[in-house]
């Protein structure tokens, strides 16, 4: 490659130099992008992964008012000395009543926050396997399960790179228009990749572009503290200011009784003409409590992180302060993030959303997968492939078809492992960076087979959830499609559509793997993860105006 | 009503598709005639703008422009799909489509 | 080759040390002087320096040389800084 020092201005000399930019902002954090993708898209559907994996609960929400007060009876007896109560009223995801209460002497090691679900028919905590459900997906993609907060920097620097490779590859591709439509699989090699992920990424800009932003304007206070400290004098002001939600006011150490919530928050959904989405209880129990309701995230797209309140006196019960319209700009703010979570999206919305996700996971993917095949086109016939080559495409197999084995082998691990085991959840999770370790060993060693492998046992175990299911529970597709339990029968057949797609996917990496034999140059195969719907294929062909032997390098492209 | 959005972006890229010389000629066997290329890309851009306005019409303004977006990304991603490996049928579908939207507009 | 490495090295610093210099003081500048209340400044501020971010970027990678790649986040830098001080002094007096 030209020294970059030298190279010619002009709109030529433009594109090549994003095209370069664009190639390494993308290889740098490739996996980790990949990864954040996947799990990203998963993250849609956090209370749906969650119910799946703890199929005992069978429950239905109950109303606001009700869940809080049935709340208010289980904090007071269990919570009585905590320092704040946090209470999440049921909603048609989550028909759960969850608490979070912090208790003020925690053990030693320990934050002292203590997480409870409550049914609310009963009101009483329920019982059932302990996992992290569809959080630890929703945890990973933006904190990579790393410690605070070098996790979510990480993330935030790896989101940076992408928001460059995203610019860059705009820039770069010059026939946007003329080859909107365009995907060419029967040429072959590096052309049919670089379509398949022009398609993907083209057509999901506007979903990739948002959801970067708003990731990074989702952490801005952690990222920028440049813009807060110019004006304030501590970020504690500033979250004050900005999210004057959580405003903690002290304690006055005078024991009074809390006022009953119920009548509180049926007062907030008359005055909203919406649902409550959280109630906050500073120092229940002091003279000095205050309780804070905020309206529900998904009744407005800017209301993911920045809703609607109402505060009141924990003792009166009188209204302190309240916000019903937010400033314009901390709307704008909120219609950014609040794009990002995709809270406010109705469930045809939301698995338009994942289907985009997905698009812009088999991006990142064929982006892999395509600097492997440029690089390989480019290489000698008969020239023994470079280490950083067989890096690359290890690291590529491993987390892109690995990264599917791994949430199986979560699922499985849910399924398989005894419900009333201690510490099930760590062996869970454990299961998933084990099983992804492995892929990353297999493919390092399997050089010529590890995408036929890879993407093969990615199906069978993918497939094998639903079948796994029926057979540790009684809530499988038998049960679950004629009673019309649309979380249960989706999530096994989401399983197996995604089995379908990766098995497909195999096959086109086996057949390509079997061409040197016949004595033409190896094939393109496919391996690379794609849209549910818009998969793209690779059929056996040429290789195009190459002349003379070409070795085989297994089944990649 | 959602349904004729999707129909009418899936209708919509397929006009815009078939009025580019490369994709017409890949179908027809011919050159794309001077006098169809404008009609097709009007038909194509009023289409996604209808897609738009059925989306707003069954979920408000707002909600309605995100929920297009996504329709877009989907529809044009099928019409990819199909295009690369049946293009004949996949454009076909696309004139369906456009038959079908106003009907599923009023049902 | 060397020369190369240097040169892309040289680039990434500035592209990421330098771009996050730009976005900070274009943060610290904005929010001083928007002309908005002070919470609606500073997150438009913020929201902001990510697109100085990767315009500074782009700028890094764009241009003719290293030089002129340092030259176009120092420079911005340096003028919104000190803009966002003299903003600081003002409204300290």
């Amino acid at each position: 490659m030209k020294a970059k020092g030298e190279k010619a201005q002009g709109e030529e000399g433009l594109r090549q130099s994003m095209s370069w930019l664009h190639t390494w902002s993308g290889l740098i954090f490739g996996w980790v992008l990949f990864a954040m993708f996947l799990t990203g898209t998963l993250a849609f559907f956090r209370p749906e992964i969650t119910s799946w994996m703890q199929p005992e609960i069978q429950t239905r929400p109950a109303p606001a008012a009700q869940s809080v007060a049935a709340a208010q009876r289980y904090l007071s007896e269990h919570a009585s000395d905590a320092t704040r109560w946090f209470i999440t009223p049921p909603s048609d995801r989550e028909p759960l009543i969850q608490l979070l209460y912090q208790s003020p002497k925690p053990k030693p090691g320990e934050r002292g926050f203590v997480r409870v679900k409550l049914d609310p028919a009963t009101g009483e905590a329920v019982t059932a396997r302990q996992t992290r459900g569809g959080d630890f997906f929703y945890r990973f993609h933006f904190e990579l399960e790393t410690a605070f907060p070098w996790g979510r920097w990480l993330a935030s620097i790896a989101g940076m790179f992408m928001l460059v490779a995203i610019i860059s590859g705009v820039i770069t591709h010059k026939k946007i228009f003329t080859d909107f439509f365009t995907f060419r699989p029967r040429k072959g090699g590096q052309r049919a990749w670089m379509d398949g992920h022009n398609a993907l990424s083209v057509l999901g800009l506007p979903f990739h572009l948002m959801i970067t932003f708003s990731g990074l304007v989702l952490f801005m206070a952690m990222l920028m503290p440049a813009g807060i400290l110019a004006v304030y004098e501590n970020p504690r002001q500033y979250s004050d200011d900005v999210f004057k939600a959580f405003k903690i006011a002290p304690a006055r150490n005078e024991p009074a009784p809390l006022v009953p919530l119920a009548p509180l928050v049926a007062q907030a959904q008359e005055h909203w003409q919406g649902r409550v989405g959280r109630v906050t209880v500073n120092h229940p129990g002091d003279a000095g409590a205050t309780v804070t309701l905020v309206r529900d995230a998904a009744d407005g797209v800017s209301y993911g992180r920045l809703a609607p309140y109402m505060r009141f006196d924990g003792v009166t019960g009188a209204l302190q302060e309240g916000e019903d319209e937010l400033s314009a700009t901390v709307r704008t703010a909120g219609v950014i993030t609040g794009l990002h979570l995709g809270l406010f999206a109705e469930p045809l919305l939301r698995w338009l959303y994942f289907l985009v996700s997905l698009a812009g996971t088999g991006m990142v993917g064929t982006g892999l997968v395509l600097w492997i095949a440029k690089r390989r086109q480019k290489a000698r016939p008969g020239a023994r492939e470079a280490f950083s080559l067989r890096l690359v495409d290890a690291l590529n197999a491993g987390t892109v078809a690995g990264l599917f084995i791994s949430v199986a082998a979560f699922f499985w691990a849910n399924r398989l492992l005894p419900a009333d085991m201690p510490g099930r959840q760590l062996w869970e999770t454990r299961a998933f960076f084990a099983v992804w370790g492995l892929s990353l060993v297999y493919a390092f060693l399997f050089q010529h087979r590890k995408w036929r492998d890879l993407l093969a046992a990615a199906a069978a175990t993918l497939a094998l959830v639903p079948v796994i299911n029926a057979l540790t529970t009684s809530r499988h597709l038998g049960v679950s499609l004629p009673a019309g339990d649309w979380v249960m029968a989706g999530f096994d057949l989401t399983c197996l559509a995604g089995a379908l797609l990766l098995a497909w996917m195999a096959r086109k990496a086996a057949r390509a793997a079997k061409a040197p034999a016949k004595g033409r140059p190896a094939a393109r195969p496919v391996a690379k993860p794609a849209v549910q719907q818009a998969v793209q294929s690779v059929a056996q062909s040429d290789m195009g105006p190459r002349q003379g032997a070409y070795e085989p390098r297994g089944d990649t492209p | 009503m959602t349904l004729a959005a999707f129909c009418l972006a899936y209708a919509g890229f397929s006009a815009l598709c078939l009025g580019m010389d490369r994709h017409y000629e890949d179908l027809f066997d011919r050159a794309l005639p001077r006098r169809h290329r404008l009609p097709l890309r009007l038909f194509g851009w009023i289409a996604l703008a209808l897609s738009l306005c059925a989306s707003a019409a069954v979920w408000g303004w707002s909600y309605g422009t995100v929920e297009w977006i996504g329709i877009l990304s989907i529809a044009g991603l099928l019409l990819i799909w199909f295009l690369t490996f049946r293009p004949r049928a996949a454009l076909t579908a696309g004139g369906l489509c456009a038959l079908a939207a106003p009907v599923l507009a009023v049902l | 080759m060397m020369r190369y490495r240097l040169a892309v090295f040289s680039r990434a610093t500035a592209a990421i040390l330098g771009g996050y210099a730009l976005a900070s003081a274009a943060a610290a500048c904005l929010a001083i002087w928007l002309p908005l209340r002070r919470p609606d400044a500073v997150v438009t501020a913020q929201m902001l320096s990510f697109v100085f971010y990767a315009c500074g970027v782009i700028w890094v990678f764009a241009t003719r040389n290293a030089w002129r790649a340092w030259a176009g986040v120092l420079l911005p830098s340096a003028l919104l800084g000190g803009l966002f001080a003299i903003g600081r002094a003002m409204g300290a007096a």
